[in-house]
């Protein structure tokens, strides 16, 4: 069965397990060569800023290194991090939080929202037009009450928000 | 006792009894939705909180709390979805018991469990965290440190993950806190000239991206679909129940004490649930009748997870270290309200602290009632589809990552950390450290650095007295302990072992 398949491959746990371990080494030199710029030392007053945050760094890079070593010797693992097929619908949501997220600097929250929720019940659920208009913008339109009024909390508006005179 | 009763003349009135509600029916909802945790759902709202007095947040924000720990079971029993780490215990024979039908037996069991765990842990603050507090009233700087290494070394001992991913996770929670201007030297760390990280990550930023964002990416990618049974509560179900459950008065008993013990140290409602339902199977009569819907199997969990997320908010109140995550993020709002946490809160503050040990009590009462009365209801919200729920979940998110300081870049970083949460939780990092690390980082240092200064550097000022130096043995036998432990096995099962013994 290929759907049986599809299931069963992907990117191996150990793979990624090595690759985020590098990545989280990487971190550890940075905050290192941070804190080495800052002084990490002992100065006439005490522990310099950098003190502290040093030895944390070093922690990082040394545990990452481990981390790396064992995923390494673990040869025999062979589970796999994500099957590619269960990536898509990772994606499906992910990708429009990001086109979200960058929509809500131009369109403001409100707006922004309307479209992410109406947008996301039409495409994954399927809903009709009449649903997929009415419950995102009834639930703005509660957001904005609470948020504009009942708490005064300013959220980020867009043209729509400025042509009404907010 | 005159202090308690003056705080519940705080709490009783309308518009912290109105709070309560609202608390409790908001944490059942974020405790039954998937993507919004306890500590998840606390940090949202938190911002919201900043301009109310700090007593009717902490009842605000406390109410979700105990709502979040009582709605998990709901989803856990009839859907056999643990909708919180803690339930999944509950799910053993809760699910079973909901298959037979007996799924109002199961959740009056639960929730009555529930409540008197959270007795339990409310009692235990009620009458030890007044001497505790007074007990730490004598800290100085040097103590206080040893505490910290205390709550950390013990997150890497008792931790069941990797011990070098537990320790990695504690550092980038303590590596984040640095970032921004160093308070004692008024550097700036790790900002690499950009003005947007002068203020550093805030926590609460960092659990919504982790906790919220990462369990949504994790449910879109399981397809997780409800479908379950239908409850079948009214008053003569509950009464029925309730009328079985004094004849496991022990088992009860047994899982409020593991549940105050894991809650007051770091362990957690979530080891606590696992370790009340291995003792109950371990003592019971029957333990064959386990996991098949024994109805013990419901109530040593949930009274052990409660019992936990309850007494976690000891410490927290004492000494300033959260024992859980969602204590955690309560530590970070009262110092956003301005009160420093630690012992002098129940001096300098007696009306916040009592009031919030008052609200506990009637929260969980009328958390009971709630839940009793509503099951229905929350079933009813995980019957909608998650494709109008997962948007919505995240469009909360956002909305509470912006309000933390009003900026874009704090829902940018929201994401990052969505997906940080993402491949940590699938690579077996654990989570609570990094939140707790990044709560507690500024205070550690700024305790290290001014013992340091006490002292000139000498380390030995973490043995210079009983006391402190009690608290740092202990945190280093800890920490070492199972590595000790694992030498010992590997030494004792070496080839000719057996021979030097006989």
């Amino acid at each position: 069965m290929t759907a049986g398949s599809d299931v069963s491959r992907g990117p191996s746990t150990r793979k990624v397990g090595i690759i985020v371990g590098l990545v989280l080494f990487g971190i550890g030199v940075v905050v290192i060569a941070d804190n080495v710029r800052l002084g990490a030392g002992w100065a006439s007053d005490g522990p310099q800023a950098g003190y502290f945050p040093l030895r944390i760094g070093l922690l990082i890079a040394v545990c990452s290194v481990i981390v790396v070593v064992q995923a390494f010797r673990h040869k025999a693992d062979e589970t796999i991090f994500v099957a590619w097929a269960k990536l898509v619908p990772v994606g499906k949501i992910l990708f429009p939080l990001i086109l979200y997220i960058a929509a809500m600097q131009y369109l403001g929250l409100y707006v922004a929202s309307t479209l992410f929720v109406g947008g996301l019940m039409r495409w994954l659920g399927r809903y009709s037009w009449s649903k997929t208009v009415l419950v995102p913008v009834i639930m703005s339109g509660i957001i904005f009450w609470l948020f504009e009024y009942q708490f005064t909390v300013p959220l980020p508006k867009g043209p729509l928000e400025q042509l009404f005179g907010y | 006792m005159r202090l308690l009763l003056n705080g519940f003349g705080i709490v009783l009135t309308w518009y912290n009894v109105g709070l309560m509600m609202i608390g409790i029916v908001i944490g059942v909802i974020v405790g039954v939705l998937p993507g919004l945790g306890g500590p998840n759902g606390v940090a949202i709202l938190l911002p919201l909180t900043f301009s109310m007095q700090p007593t009717s947040a902490i009842i605000l924000l406390s109410c979700i709390y105990w709502g979040a720990l009582f709605g998990g079971a709901i989803t856990s029993i009839l859907f056999n979805i643990p909708g919180e780490a803690w339930s999944v215990a509950t799910t053993f024979d809760g699910y079973p018991m909901a298959q037979q039908g007996r799924a109002g037996e199961a959740l009056t069991s639960a929730f009555t469990g529930s409540f008197v765990g959270a007795l339990a842990g409310v009692l235990l603050i009620t009458f030890v965290a007044p001497i505790i507090a007074n007990f730490a009233l004598r800290f100085g700087p040097p103590e206080f440190f040893s505490v910290y290494l205390l709550t950390f070394c013990s997150f890497i001992g008792t931790g069941k993950e990797d011990k070098a991913k537990i320790i990695i996770s504690i550092c980038i929670g303590l590596a984040l806190a640095a970032v921004g201007m160093d308070t004692i030297s008024g550097q700036l760390r790790m900002t690499f000239g950009q003005n947007l990280l002068l203020r550093g990550f805030d926590f609460l930023v960092v659990v919504i991206g982790l906790f919220g964002i990462g369990e949504i990416l994790i449910t879109m990618e399981e397809g997780l679909a409800f479908k379950g049974k239908n409850p079948d509560m009214d008053l003569k179900v509950v009464l029925k129940t309730w009328a079985q459950l004094p004849r496991y008065w022990l088992t009860l008993i047994r899982s409020a004490v593991v549940g105050c013990w894991l809650g007051v140290t770091p362990g957690g409602a979530i080891a606590a649930s696992f370790m009340g339902y291995g003792l109950a199977k371990k003592f019971s009569r029957d333990p064959a009748a386990f996991g098949k819907g024994a109805i013990e199997g419901v109530i040593a969990p949930e009274t052990a997870a409660h019992a936990a997320g309850t007494s976690a908010l000891l410490p927290m109140l004492t000494l300033g270290i959260p024992g859980s995550g969602t204590a955690a993020v309560l530590l970070g709002g009262l110092m956003i309200w301005g009160l420093q946490p630690g012992p002098l809160l129940f001096v300098e503050h007696p009306d916040f602290v009592w009031g919030l040990i008052a609200s506990m009590y009637l929260g969980n009462i009328a958390g009971l009632i709630v839940v009793l009365s509503t099951v229905p209801l929350f079933a009813a919200i995980l019957r909608i589809p998650f494709s109008i729920i997962a948007p919505m979940i995240l469009v909360a998110c956002a909305v509470g990552a912006y309000t933390v300081h009003g900026t874009m870049f704090d829902v940018w970083m929201m994401l990052v950390f969505g997906i940080v949460g993402y491949f940590f939780k699938k690579l077996d990092y654990p989570l609570a450290p990094l939140v707790l690390a990044l709560v507690l980082g500024d205070r550690a240092e700024d305790a290290f650095r001014q013992t340091m200064l006490g002292s000139r550097g000498d380390l030995g000022v973490f043995w210079s007295n009983g006391l402190v130096g009690t608290i740092t043995t202990l945190a280093l036998v800890i920490l070492v302990w199972p590595f000790v432990s694992r030498l010992v096995t590997r030494w004792r099962q070496r080839p000719g072992a057996v021979d030097s013994n006989s």
